[in-house]
Order: structure tokens, then sequence, then C-alpha cells
């Protein structure tokens, strides 16, 4: 996994942080943006091999940037995990679990996430 | 200035009420956070830090609860604090546990005269403590030695802010975890405790001394200020590497040789990260008492944004590990020097 470029995207720095140092400890170079046009930014200067996308953010919410990203022939092959927001401990909120699988994510971590769990669901997509 | 550095971002909480507290006795933390947690009165931001017999403690809460925490408080255990209403509360992130990103915020802080109220960090994010009247003149200050990728100016941030509030809000109200579920935890050996009583002193001064500890390329692993038992003073509390001691020692005697600072050695800092930790009422209070419960001997402790942040002695970790394993949901502990 050595040299991968992964991008982490959520408005919670100090989960991003978390995300980060778990990528960067098994090898990966780690790009960081906390909401959604930052991550559009981000990706226009380097094209990540996967994106690891929160749903729930301000100004760009991951829903709309995971549904450009697969519909611009450009992205649309870069693979993205999204963190949907709970079922269990967040049960109301329009940021279900089961809403974030209806989108064209490669692969769907419910929140709160376990970072063993997601660092199996990126080695399983690169 | 073309010396900046780039950074991701910051945010801004208002309106907010700082309240000072200093009392004695080896449960008083756990006990009022119990009390706070009863209340359902949320915490965005909590430092507390040992002096000998005593406990200074920053708290802060959103401005609907000011009325709420302040009864609590004096209902149990009188006139003990001090309230600061119309406050704010500003992050920056992410600092890389790099000091030098502390001292240019607070040398550009300096340079247009402001001293924020309190700070402390979580692992990705400085948060200072501002009166919420200087919040735009600090956020201008933060534009002269960073650079954001997301916003160029003040004015981009504050369209960048638009319905931020609501969304967090949302979620934050709706957490219904039978045992909390905690990110990542992390454990800082071979650290020592720093503690600078800050007199007349002015935190943004001491500043200088975190250029001197990047130079030598010392993490900042903890960083919490809280009100002293000695009336008018502040502690200014930090861990750095029990390996530089000599040097940091050197560096905040050269700079700042009129402080008066105390050092713990050997302590272990822990660090824990989950979903809107800084935002719900009763994390606090669960770390608290299952540390309680352990017998350890918290030192100091900080909780902002997503993370909570305390020092024991290093002879205590395995106990505090025991502790949070016991009360949160932890996949895994990653251990650091």
């Amino acid at each position: 996994m050595t040299g991968k470029y992964i991008l982490v995207v959520d408005d919670d720095p100090d989960l991003v942080e978390t995300v980060a140092m778990m990528l960067e400890s098994k090898g990966c170079d780690v790009g960081m943006a906390y909401d959604g046009v930052e991550a559009e930014e981000s990706i226009k200067k380097r094209r990540p091999d996967l994106i690891i996308l929160d749903i729930m953010m301000p100004r760009k919410d991951g829903y709309v940037l995971c549904a450009e990203l697969k519909t611009n022939p450009q992205t649309r092959e870069i693979p993205i995990i999204l963190l949907t927001a709970v079922g269990e401990a967040v049960p109301s909120t329009r940021y279900s679990h089961a809403d974030g699988m209806a989108t064209e994510a490669d692969d769907y971590i419910p929140k709160p996430i376990d970072t063993e769990s997601l660092w199996a669901a990126v080695t399983n997509l690169l | 200035m073309t010396d900046q550095t780039a950074l991701g971002g910051f945010k801004i909480l208002k309106p907010v009420a700082r309240i000072s507290v200093v009392s004695k006795g080896r449960t008083f933390p756990g006990a009022l956070f119990r009390k706070v947690a009863e209340q359902k009165i949320n915490l965005p931001y909590a430092t507390l830090v040992s002096e000998g017999d005593s406990w200074g403690l920053n708290i802060v809460v959103e401005a609907a609860d000011e009325e709420k925490i302040c009864r609590v408080i004096l209902e149990n255990y009188g006139k003990i604090f001090t309230v600061a209403p119309r406050s704010a509360v500003l992050s920056l992130f992410p600092h890389k546990r790099n000091p030098e990103i502390s001292a240019r915020l607070f040398e550009a802080f300096e340079h247009q005269s402001l001293e924020p109220d309190a700070l402390a960090n979580s692992p990705s994010t400085l948060s200072v403590v501002l009166k919420q009247d200087m919040i735009d003149s600090a956020s201008h200050a933060l534009f002269e030695p960073f650079t954001f990728s997301a916003y160029q100016t003040p004015e981009d941030w504050k369209l960048a802010q638009v319905g931020k509030e609501k969304l967090y809000k949302e979620v934050v109200a709706s957490y219904q975890e039978k045992r909390p579920k905690i990110y990542g935890l992390e454990v800082y050996e071979g650290q020592h405790l720093v503690q600078i009583k800050l007199n007349s002193t002015k935190i943004t001064h001491v500043g200088a001394s975190f250029r001197g500890f990047a130079r030598l390329s010392m993490h900042l692993t903890f960083l919490a200020t809280a009100p002293s038992h000695q009336e008018g003073k502040r502690i200014l509390a930090f861990s750095l590497p029990a390996s530089e001691s000599e040097a940091y020692g050197r560096v905040i005697k050269k700079i700042a040789p009129q402080v008066d600072f105390h050092e713990t050695p050997s302590v272990s800092i822990f660090s824990m990260n989950g979903p809107h930790f800084g935002d719900r009422y009763g994390i606090v209070s669960e770390l608290m008492e299952s540390l309680i419960s352990r017998q350890v001997d918290l030192l100091a402790l900080s909780c902002t944004i997503a993370s909570i942040t305390g020092v024991v002695p290093r002879h205590q970790v395995e106990p505090t590990l025991e502790a949070i394993q016991e009360s949160f949901e932890v996949p895994s502990v990653t251990r650091r020097e």
C-alpha cells in the first residue's frame, strides 16, 4: 500500500487526524479536506487513489460530491468509501446508513467507524 | 507575507460562556462533571489542571446553558467560580502537534493585541477561548501567518460557515449509544508535564518558547490552560518529551526567565477521539468516573472538538487504559513514544 494517495474528507478534524494517522502508519500518503468544496479542489490538484468521504458536511455534502465524482468520466473510477451516519446510535437523520447505501459509492462504513474495518475496506478496494 | 503556513481551516463557536472554577478535593472534578451531565449540559470545551491539592477548571458552555451550569455549581459548591459571558471558541486545524503552529498563532494575536482567556489542544486542533467581540479581529489575524485552501480571505470563510451550526446540532442531539464508541485511543509515553504559572505574563508572550520547541523538533501532545488557586494567576500546562527536558528547560529560561515553571516527570498522555465527544453531555463525566473507580490520579485533562486528552502518571497508564476500555468501546490502542 506504500505510496497510495488517499484523500480523507470529514468536517471533524479530529476524525480526519485519527484516520490519517492510521493510514500513514500503513505507508499511505494522505490528503485531508474538511468539506465537499475543499475536497473537490484537492482532487483537481492531485488525483487520489481512493477517497474516504463523510456524507454530512457543510457547503457540499458527501452525497452530492459522490454523485458528481461518479458521473464525471475523469473521476468515476476513483474508489469511494462513504462514511454514513449511523443506524443505531443516530436513529433519526437524513444521513442514515440506508440512504448512504443508495449512492454509487464503492463501499459504506457506518459511523462511529472502526479504523480496523475501514482499513479492511481500503485494502479491498486498492 | 511569503512565509505562511498552509492549514486546513478554523471554526468559531459562539455565543458561549466560559466558567472558571477553582476547588480542592481529589474527587471534586468527577463529582462536578457528573452533576453537569445530570443536567444534560453539553461541554464544547473543558480543561482541568491539578495544582498541588487544588484543581483549576475552565468550562465553556453554550450561552443558553450559562444560567443552568452556574446554578449547578452554586447550589452544590457555593460561589467558587467566575463567569465570562459573551465568549467564543476559535479552533484552528490541523496543528500536527507542531508547536510552531501555536507560536505563530500567539504572535499573530500579539500583533493585534488579542489575549486568549483560555486555550487547549485536541489531537488535530488548537482551540482558544476569546471574548466574543474579539472574534472578527482574531479571524482576520489568522490570515497573516496562515493560508487556508478552502478560503482566501475572512469574507470567504464567513460564507463557508453557512448552515454548519444547524448541521452539527442535528446529529449531536440524536446520539443514543448505550456504550460510547471511540474511533481512536492513543497513548504517548515518556513525557513530562510542564506547568507555567502566568502572573501578569500574557500567554502570547510565552508563545515565543513554543517556537523554540519547534526548532528542536519537539511534538506537543497536550496543551491546556486553567485558573490557578492563587488569585489572578493562570496555569499554562503542556507536555513535552522527557528525553528533551534539559533542552526545553533552557528554551523556557532563555525566553521567559521570569516565569515560574514546574515539571511533573514521567507522565503518559492518552487521547481518545469519538463522535462529537466535545459536544455531547456526559462523556467527560463517564471518563472521570471510570478513572476514579481505578484510583487513577489524573493530572490534567482537556476536552475540545471531538477528543478528550488526559495526563496521568506513567505508572498508572495501564489502569487508565483498563478504565477507558471498561466504559467505552475501544477498537484498538495505539502506543507512541
